[in-house]
């Protein structure tokens, strides 16, 4: 509700701005002010397993919504700001958050400035994967776009530098690159996923910086683009431990308690970076993409009590989509995602081999009612549970517990202006 | 044969600048943007939010015939995209603040009239116009 009233105000306000003044007194097509938003509301059921949310019971807690207002000011410069609120599960919960505002001065095609939050771009899609109108799944390939991960990768505070070149015959390369902060969520996707590695309450996050870098490459071939993306961001996580840390010594059944539930520790990141190598082919109606993940997280943890111990997570995952429009309403895709990861050493006990693999079969199929309004239904069949988090499947005694094979369906209709 | 080679040279020039395309499609721009000849690449970079000034300065304003027959056939012979795939992509330039929408117009007149009045404008009509336009000469 909170939510609500408040983008009802800001459209209030910016419309009222325009009647009363902007519009009146600028004639040039510059100077206006654009409104645009989305509104999107989905469900999602599971079998088997949680995933990202309680899912098993079938759950609405699935929508997003955003409206932005942009104005080109002079020729060169171009202001806007977005505000946007998601629901998934126990994270977001309709919180309206400023999801970019920058200013953006276009000295030439192949320099421009931008100042203040923008979006990050993280292979293709991660910069309009709020914006389900745009895309033919409700989910994005999880390997590659993994939920959790969205809040911190979303967009970033800071500066930014971009443009187009065009290298003769060879097509045109764009770049942007940028180098700031942002704020993560205490309750954001993020925090949770993190705090799946052990047992571990995180109540503060800090990001040293936050670096960005992405090539696009639009080859001379018809339709066919490659791209590079790489983010790299330094962070300091602390909070308490959830349960005694017992490890077990050369001559069981002796064990020694390393760490005491409630000591506090200090995770400090120096590195977690993510490489994408994407590629996508557009012949007509149809689209074909593959993208490649690298994700490299280095932890240093230090639990106060003495306990020290340094881990490293590695990630990998890769994944092929297609998706053909048969007409102005009706598109049909589908994709295959794998996701690998190894955490080294492991800090919780081994769980099983299928705790380290998601392979993500899907189908999805999306119907355009008409420009603005878009409705979809989506398949899944599943086997491993990397992405799955554990908080969201425990057992009786609330230890995880997971089934290697499931299904998953999901709809979503969407209404954008 | 000084003929034959004039004549064979002219074969060879000629469809090479075209005003447009052989089913009438032309581009239309504002006056004031001072531009007569563009590339399809130009056509393409400057519909994809690629090109935003003009050489002669000034901001490149893009108005469309959106769905029309028109605005399908020029997307397909100079931007490479489908009318919906247009669409989105000038959705996503919305929504991450890179761009703003083209202006859409539902009728000819409507968009001519827009160009006629709009400084760094730019469009595409099927039909030839008696107003004060330029035509956007198309070279290979």
């Amino acid at each position: 509700m909170r939510t609500t009233m408040k983008m009802i105000f800001c459209l209030f306000i910016i419309s009222w701005v325009q009647g009363e003044g902007v519009d009146a007194a600028l004639t040039e097509e510059v100077s206006k002010i654009n409104i645009h938003g989305y509104f999107s509301q989905g469900f999602l059921i599971s079998s088997r397993n949680n995933f990202i949310l309680d899912s098993k019971k079938g759950t609405f807690q699935f929508n997003e919504l955003g409206i932005n207002f942009t104005s080109q000011v002079t020729d060169r410069i171009h202001v806007g700001i977005q505000f946007a609120a998601r629901d998934l599960g126990d994270t977001g919960n309709d919180k309206v958050l400023i999801d970019w505002a920058f200013a953006d001065y276009n000295w030439r095609d192949w320099l421009g400035l931008r100042v203040g939050k923008m979006k990050l771009p993280i292979g293709f899609y991660s910069k309009t994967r709020d914006i389900d109108m745009l895309r033919t799944f409700i989910l994005l390939p999880q390997g590659v776009y993994f939920e959790s991960f969205r809040d911190t990768s979303a967009a970033m505070k800071g500066i930014g530098v971009y443009g187009v070149v065009s290298p003769g015959s060879l097509g045109n390369i764009s770049y942007q690159a940028s180098i700031g902060a942002a704020e993560i969520d205490i309750d954001s996707s993020s925090i949770q996923f993190a705090e799946s590695i052990g047992d571990i309450h995180i109540s503060k996050c800090d990001v040293d910086r936050i670096i960005s870098g992405c090539l696009i490459w639009e080859t001379p071939l018809k339709g066919l683009r490659a791209g590079a993306t790489l983010f790299d961001i330094k962070l300091k996580c602390s909070g308490n431990i959830t349960k005694d840390i017992v490890v077990p010594v050369d001559f069981p059944p002796y064990s020694i308690t390393a760490a005491r539930k409630g000591d506090l520790f200090i995770n400090d990141i120096p590195k977690y970076q993510i490489k994408i190598f994407s590629i996508e082919y557009t012949w007509n109606n149809l689209v074909l993409a593959a993208e490649y993940l690298k994700l490299r997280q280095d932890m240093d943890i230090k639990i106060i009590a003495g306990f020290n111990t340094r881990a490293r997570l590695n990630t990998e995952s890769y994944y092929i989509s297609g998706s053909y429009r048969f007409s102005n309403w009706y598109e049909l895709g589908g994709y295959y995602s794998v996701c690998n990861k190894d955490l080294t050493p492991s800090i919780t006990p081994p769980g099983l081999p299928y705790w380290d693999f998601q392979k993500d079969i899907c189908v999805s199929m999306r119907f355009d009612l008409n420009a603005h309004w878009t409705f979809k239904m989506e398949g899944h069949l599943t086997d491993g549970v990397a992405l799955c988090l554990p908080r969201h499947n425990p057992d009786e005694t609330g230890a995880p517990v997971f089934a290697r094979r499931w299904a998953m369906f999901g709809a979503k209709m969407t209404y954008t202006f | 044969m000084k003929m034959t080679t004039i004549l064979m040279t002219l074969l060879f020039i000629l469809p090479m600048a075209v005003f447009s395309d052989a089913a009438g499609l032309k581009i239309i721009a504002n006056p004031g943007a001072q531009t007569l000849e563009l590339k399809k690449k130009d056509i393409r970079d400057i519909y994809t939010g690629v090109t935003k000034i003009w050489e002669t300065d000034g901001k490149v304003i893009i108005a469309i015939l959106e769905g029309s027959e028109l605005h399908k056939q020029f997307l397909e012979e100079y931007v490479n995209k489908t009318p919906i795939q247009f669409r989105n992509y000038w959705r996503e330039k919305v929504f991450t603040g890179e761009g703003e929408s083209p202006k859409s117009f539902k009728t000819e007149k409507d968009l001519i009239d827009f160009v006629v009045n709009t400084k760094g404008a730019i469009g595409y009509i099927s039909s030839p116009t008696e107003k004060a336009v330029t035509f956007v000469k198309i070279t290979r």
